[in-house]
């Protein structure tokens, strides 16, 4: 009996081993199987109308594929967040992966988990697209072990907008403020040392994201590896302290919308107009109409490296367990000239290379001496001058770094730094108990 | 022949609606777990073998949550055992308000744990009590619960919250005990410690044992006042094995989750199967 017993159990468990014995789609990939079966999408509120062109495109191109779409509408944000949570719990949900970033706390953690499939092969296999015509820095953000998991669709690149008059009427240093994130800081919080009144800058502009800026490498999901201890990371900490307890990062006078930026540079509510997330053509307009009056000023922030950030704001990926090759094509139109152009999605950066002139085209598209109408204010668009142009193109072209728009890292440092900016603790304690924490995160 | 087998056809039926339902909901799930453990990736993946064994054996996070958790049990569980044995035995004492007592260590079991973790915070937090106090006395201000006092307030937890349900079931155990062994003992001339020793002791052992099981499984629960404590990732010193498990899952990390919850599996069934057979070994107490 008791031998019997043995012998049940181990059956069971060789049986139970083998049973995870079906290798997923993506185990031997040696050519691209056909597009052929369902697709299954999920559209977020949120998303607008960045879908319909890509879905339009998609059903044109594969008419044989049935397309799924599981829309939404406001009034169910968040509620849909968690239906597709608990679907890729259960191994299921949509087959192609929009915003990963709104189911998942961390991606870079996620990618280990094996949830999104590996799309190194379908690169290398499919002759239609290649990783070269992508901006290779945003893409690092979407990869692990080298291999990549999650494709970054659009991206921004935080500049400050000001004007030479601006600046030397504030007694601001370009050249200083040129340098990186770190030190138009530290001439920001010497200018209010001086000055309070108007502020320079009611808000520094990274906001608690500062770690995102800085270019260093925190957390190493490769290695499995912590470091907080740069210097340039407990300056930043420092130099945000006073802006830390201001009750809304939108207050009068410095915004990141429309043209109130260049008004507010014009009218001298403040010197220095960030540009950070969703941002896209904004700097170029707003330069624009500073150009009338003033002479523009383009600053792009720059981190340690001396590079510049690229904050991604649209990514995708493709779900391991689903219907990979058709989700695959899905993304080859996502990553298309003709979508990654559409007007629909101005707000940020397509990463597709060749689009990056169109953009620039496109800023121009408004004739010289148009007058914008705001709701009586007119305001006046001349030419963009020669230096913003090449300080914009060389923002794209310097790229260091990428991260994901508010990502798991930034909201960990706020979290665990929150009491050295209430005053209830010192900064060391708060770095020792951050890196102690990330360290036990980042091995798990 | 035919009846017994009738018999036990019958014993089967009626048993059938518990062993349905835990096939279903503790066997087969149990197996599905050890599967994942094999393999990687949501919703069933591709077979790597012991990969997935070597990382979490190898991850820091596993080996700080599996020696917390050791600690937690070598340190609690005596000291639980020791005082509830202490508190029963003064509670087995007829005095005035023994039976009040005797209710007064119940009461922890029933507070519910969100508020118990409440009072701690509010006692042992950077800005609670305790600290006001010794701020008031030009003492330095202590961050109880993110230093490795955060342990030892947890064990005091974990004592206070089951401590009353140990001392019921030791009182069972004493009331249990024929008063004519102490009476004979006491004609002998054994004094207090040669009654403890040579009749309260070892009548007690069956208790002791299921107690002490009981213990093991109670300092599990206490992830419940450290993830309330602490969150998902509290100071390193009260990081356990179910913060371990909890913070895979909500990763969706499932292969590791599953790995590390065989690992605690063959550990727990191996200590209980070395205890069973420890205690059978002890056999029958001859007084």
């Amino acid at each position: 009996m008791k031998k019997t017993l043995i012998l049940s159990l181990a059956l069971a468990l060789g049986l139970s081993a083998l049973s995870g014995c079906s290798a997923g789609e993506n185990g031997a990939i040696t050519a691209l199987p056909e597009a052929t079966g369902e697709l299954n999408l999920h559209v977020s509120p949120i998303m607008g109308g960045w879908m319909n062109p890509a879905i339009a495109a998609y059903q044109e191109k594969f008419p044989n594929v049935q397309v799924n779409v599981e829309n939404h509408d406001e009034s169910q944000w968040g509620s849909d967040i968690e239906s597709v949570q608990t679907a890729l719990m259960a191994g299921k949900g949509p087959d192609l992966i929009y915003r990963p970033e709104y189911f998942f706390s961390d991606i870079q953690k996620t990618m280990s988990t094996g949830v999104f499939a590996d799309l190194n092969p379908y690169f290398d296999l499919d002759p239609e697209i290649s990783l070269e015509e992508l901006e290779t820095t945003v893409l690092t953000a979407g990869q692990q072990k080298g291999r990549q998991y999650v494709i970054p669709l659009t991206y921004n690149i935080p500049m400050l907008l000001t004007s030479k008059e601006a600046l030397a009427e504030f007694g601001m240093d370009e050249a200083e403020l040129r340098k990186g994130y770190l030190e138009t800081s530290r001439q920001i919080a010497s200018y209010l040392e001086r000055r309070q009144d108007p502020p320079v800058y009611d808000r520094l502009f990274a906001g608690m994201y500062y770690p995102d800026y800085l270019g260093l490498s925190f957390l190493d999901y490769d290695k499995r590896t912590v470091d907080f201890s740069f210097p340039e990371f407990r300056e930043a900490a420092e130099l945000y302290k006073p802006f830390y307890k201001m009750d809304s990062p939108m207050v009068e006078g410095i915004t990141t919308t429309n043209f109130d930026g260049c008004q507010d540079v014009l009218g001298r509510k403040t010197v220095l107009a960030p540009y950070s997330d969703s941002s896209g053509l904004e700097p170029l307009e707003n330069a624009r109409v500073i150009a009338s009056e003033e002479t523009p000023v383009l600053i792009p922030v720059l981190g340690t490296d001396g590079k510049s950030s690229g904050l991604i704001y649209n990514a995708a990926a493709v779900r391991s367990s689903g219907n990979q090759r058709n989700a695959w094509e899905f993304m080859k139109i996502l990553l298309s000239e003709q979508i990654q152009n559409e007007r629909i999605n101005l707000l940020s950066f397509p990463i597709r290379k060749s689009c990056v002139s169109a953009r620039l085209e496109e800023a121009m598209e408004t004739p010289e001496g148009y007058q914008l109408d705001l709701g009586g204010k007119m305001l006046t668009m001349a030419a963009l001058p020669e230096d913003v142009q090449k300080d914009y193109e060389a923002a794209y072209a310097n790229l260091g770094h990428a991260s994901f728009n508010f990502g798991y890292l930034s909201g960990q440092v706020a979290s665990y730094l929150a009491p050295y900016y209430e005053d209830e603790k010192s900064l060391d304690a708060c770095i020792e108990e951050l890196t102690n924490a990330m360290e036990i995160y980042i091995s798990e | 022949m035919i009846q017994r087998k009738r018999e036990a056809l019958t014993g089967l039926g009626f048993a059938a609606p518990f062993l349905i339902g835990f096939a279903a909901f503790f066997v087969i799930p149990f197996l599905i777990s050890i599967g994942y453990t094999f393999t990687f990736g949501a919703g069933g993946g591709a077979f790597v073998g012991f990969a997935n064994y070597q990382e979490v054996l190898t991850s820091g996070a596993f080996k700080l949550a599996a020696w917390n958790t050791f600690r937690f049990i070598v340190v609690g569980v005596p000291l639980i055992m020791v005082s509830s044995l202490i508190f029963s035995l003064l509670l087995y004492q007829k005095f005035k308000g023994s039976g009040f007592f005797r209710s007064v260590f119940l009461y922890p079991l029933v507070i519910p744990i969100a508020s118990t973790v409440m009072v701690v915070q509010v006692f042992f937090s950077e800005s609670g009590i305790l600290n006001s106090i010794l701020n008031s006395m030009n003492f330095p201000v202590q961050s109880w619960l993110n230093s490795e006092s955060a342990f030892y307030l947890l064990i005091g937890l974990y004592i206070w919250k089951n401590c009353g349900y140990n001392i019921v079931l030791f009182l069972a155990g004493l009331n249990s005990i024929p008063k004519d062994f102490y009476e004979a003992a006491s004609l002998d001339g054994a004094t207090g410690w040669n009654s403890f020793r040579y009749i309260t002791a070892p009548i007690l052992i069956p208790n002791f044992f299921f107690i002490f099981v009981i213990s093991i499984i109670n300092s599990f629960k206490s992830f419940r006042e450290a993830f309330l404590l602490g969150g998902t990732m509290p100071h390193k010193s009260i990081y356990m094995l179910q913060h371990f498990m909890n913070n895979n899952f909500s990763n969706l990390n499932y292969q590791r989750l599953s790995v590390a919850a065989l690992i605690v599996f063959i550990v727990i069934f191996g200590c209980v199967f070395l205890l069973f057979r420890l205690k059978g070994k002890a056999g029958t107490v001859e007084l």
